[in-house]
């Protein structure tokens, strides 16, 4: 049996999907956080069944391709659980009327009740089931109530007469004069300050302080994690191994590969290069207190539900480049990594702006292990180089966005979303969502850091970098101003950007060059897995489309940068 | 007075009395809760252009100025 969870967007059905099969999934208070579809199983009844996490939609005419995705599903499934906002039942309905028609089994679930209570709306279930001629159950889905009563209920086939649109609200108006009451209730302070950070002036305040306290937190907890944590836990406990390893090896192929270069006659984690010395750092004690601090804040940040508040508060300067407010999903994803922000601009309506926006993001946005190699690499000059790149990043971003927006055919619609109501982020989801962040960076970036530690190793032994160096010598040294080494990094950013950043430390690279090399290798192409995602989101032609502006504008930007640093610093 | 829900003021309130438009469009702006008889009321206009923040039904909804003109409100 295959079950199907459908309903509006941001109403907990991935909160759902996750109690009753005990899959974790990524959960966010905002609309659009699935937009793909999840699989699962479950005790339902006596019965196994597969259950399918639907991205949300409004109605069955789909006007995004994650609402696509959700139509698709429905030629698949056996039995509709259909969730529904306690909260905004009228709007709700309207889907699950269309859902009703569908002539499926279906069960109702009246989920976010106790929001629905605080409003001070009561809804009459017996009457709303009889209206519908379903089971309706009544939910609160982060406490988990009212999810054994939806176990064991059991889905009634409808018997509803296929209705003209006309038709369909007259009777959701129908049903919610029956089944509805609604009493006054004194505005919260939450509610309050929805309003404050949605008004012009006091929202961008908010904004403003919101920003600069999310990157304190990131930076700060990052920081701490690396002086305070991973960096005495290498000094006490690793380096005594690997010092006595590399006694063991005493030099030689193996040396090479496993302990790597010698700095002044030691081990220099960040520059030896060696898959157990820079190998292991790199992700672990460079790379994953950032990630971690970085995720936390996101999380922070998704589950409290300002984000869609900032989405409206940007949303002129994303007209500006083809985009609309709702854009900022996929950027602000792409911070964590690129892979989640590409997926995520199936939120956006049509071609055009997805093509934008995963461009520019590609382009423009670093992911957060990447960033954290660039501190690395330049935090040591100080604040000034770091703010050249970001300055540069941004303002190709929005450059290449104003042409895009221009040249590219195809319509730009506006922002139209639905504002999710403040609410105080659960701790535990938030860190649950934070583990499941950091185990897929443990498992999937990690193995192609050491890969590619080790096809460094590997294309230097056999003098490949090298030659790649010379033939693309006025290139990479001619007209970026960076030494020929550096192009080893250029060939490994291909697989992992953070690795490729890493690269550069051995280099003894001036500011200029750190600068130059970074917006380069930020820009010219994404990494493997991005690139991949891409493929599958734009299409191969678009792709092509897409790769050629990165590598261009990459190439012009970076010589582009070289000669104003020339004559600036 | 009937006008469109763009020149509405902040804080003014009314009743949606029309949604003009394509099909499509029209059922766009009634698949996210603009309907003829809803009540409605504007929380903040963002400046140059920006979207417009409603309220309808305790529920808070953005639309971009080219879609609110379509919808009419009586105040």
């Amino acid at each position: 049996m295959k079950i199907l969870l459908m309903g509006n967007p941001n109403i907990g059905k991935s909160v759902i999907f996750s109690r009753l099969t005990s899959i974790n999934v990524i959960t966010s208070n905002y609309p659009g956080t699935t937009v793909d579809f999840k699989k699962g199983t479950f005790k339902f009844g006596d019965e196994k069944a597969e259950i399918i996490d639907v991205p949300g939609a409004y109605t069955l005419e789909p006007t995004s391709k994650a609402e696509e995705v959700a139509l698709d599903m429905l030629k698949e499934g056996d039995v509709i659980v259909n969730v529904i906002d306690s909260t905004n039942l009228e709007r709700n309905l309207f889907l699950t009327l269309e859902l009703l028609e569908q002539g499926m089994p279906t069960i109702v679930v009246l989920n976010l009740w106790d929001e629905a209570k605080h409003k001070g709306i009561m809804i009459d279930v017996d009457k709303l089931e009889k209206h519908l001629g379903v089971p309706v159950i009544p939910t609160i889905a982060v406490t988990g109530e009212g999810i054994k009563e939806l176990t064991s209920a059991t889905p009634k086939k409808p018997a509803h007469p296929k209705l003209t649109e006309d038709e369909r609200w007259s009777e959701v108006g129908k049903i919610i004069r029956e089944v509805q009451t609604v009493t006054h209730h004194h505005r919260t302070p939450l509610e309050l300050l929805g309003d404050a950070s949605i008004k012009p002036l006091s929202g961008a305040i908010i904004a403003v302080a919101v920003m600069i306290a999310a990157f304190e937190f990131i930076i700060i907890i990052g920081e701490g994690l690396i002086n305070f944590v991973f960096d005495p836990l290498f000094n006490i406990y690793y380096t005594p191994i690997i010092d006595r390893l590399g006694e063991i090896l005493g030099g030689g192929f193996l040396f090479n590969i496993l302990i790597g270069t010698l700095i002044g006659g030691e081990i220099e984690y960040s520059q030896s290069m060696g898959l157990l010395t820079t190998g292991v750092y790199v992700p672990f004690a460079m790379v994953l207190p950032y990630v971690f601090s970085f995720y936390l804040g996101l999380g922070l940040l998704e589950d409290s539900g300002y984000l869609p508040r900032l989405a409206v508060l940007v949303d002129t300067i994303m007209h500006r480049i083809g985009l609309h407010g709702l854009s900022i999903i996929p950027m602000f994803l792409g911070l964590g990594c690129n892979v989640p922000g590409a997926l995520s601009t199936r939120v956006l309506e049509t071609k055009k702006q997805r093509f934008i926006a995963a461009t520019l993001m590609a382009v423009a946005i670093p992911c957060i292990a990447q960033l954290a190699m660039i501190v690395g690499l330049i935090g040591d000059y100080g604040a000034l180089g770091l703010g050249v790149v970001f300055l540069t990043l941004f303002l190709v971003w929005l450059f290449l966005g104003i042409i895009l927006s221009r040249i590219l055919k195809g319509e730009s619609p506006e922002i139209f979303m639905e504002i999710p109501p403040y609410r105080i982020p659960s701790l535990v989801a938030t860190f649950k969502k934070l583990w499941m962040r950091l185990r897929s960076f443990l498992s999937e970036a990690i193995p192609f850091m050491l890969l590619g530690v080790l096809i460094i190793n590997g294309l230097y032994s056999f003098g490949i970098i090298q030659f790649i160096g010379e033939v693309t010598e006025p290139l990479i040294t001619g007209f970026l101003g960076l030494p020929p080494e550096a192009v080893g990094a250029l060939v490994v950013g291909f697989l992992r950007k953070d690795v490729a950043i890493g690269m550069l430390l051995p280099l003894g690279l001036t500011i200029n060059q750190a600068i130059v090399a970074s917006v380069v290798l930020a820009m010219y192409f994404p990494c493997v897995a991005t690139f991949v995602v891409l493929i599958r989101e734009l299409g191969v032609v678009d792709m092509i489309k897409s790769s050629v502006i990165m590598i261009t504008s990459a190439f012009l930007v970076g010589g582009l940068l070289n000669l104003i640093l020339v004559v600036v610093l | 007075m009937e006008v469109s829900l763009d020149e509405m003021n902040i804080g003014q309130a009314g009743l949606i009395t029309q949604i003009t438009g394509g099909h499509g469009q029209k059922r766009h702006l009634r698949s996210i809760g603009f309907r003829e008889g809803k009540n409605i009321k504007i929380i903040t206009k963002q400046p140059v252009g920006g979207p417009i923040i409603v309220d309808m039904n305790g529920s808070q909804i953005a639309i971009g100025r080219g879609m609110a003109v379509r919808v009419l409100v009586n105040v």
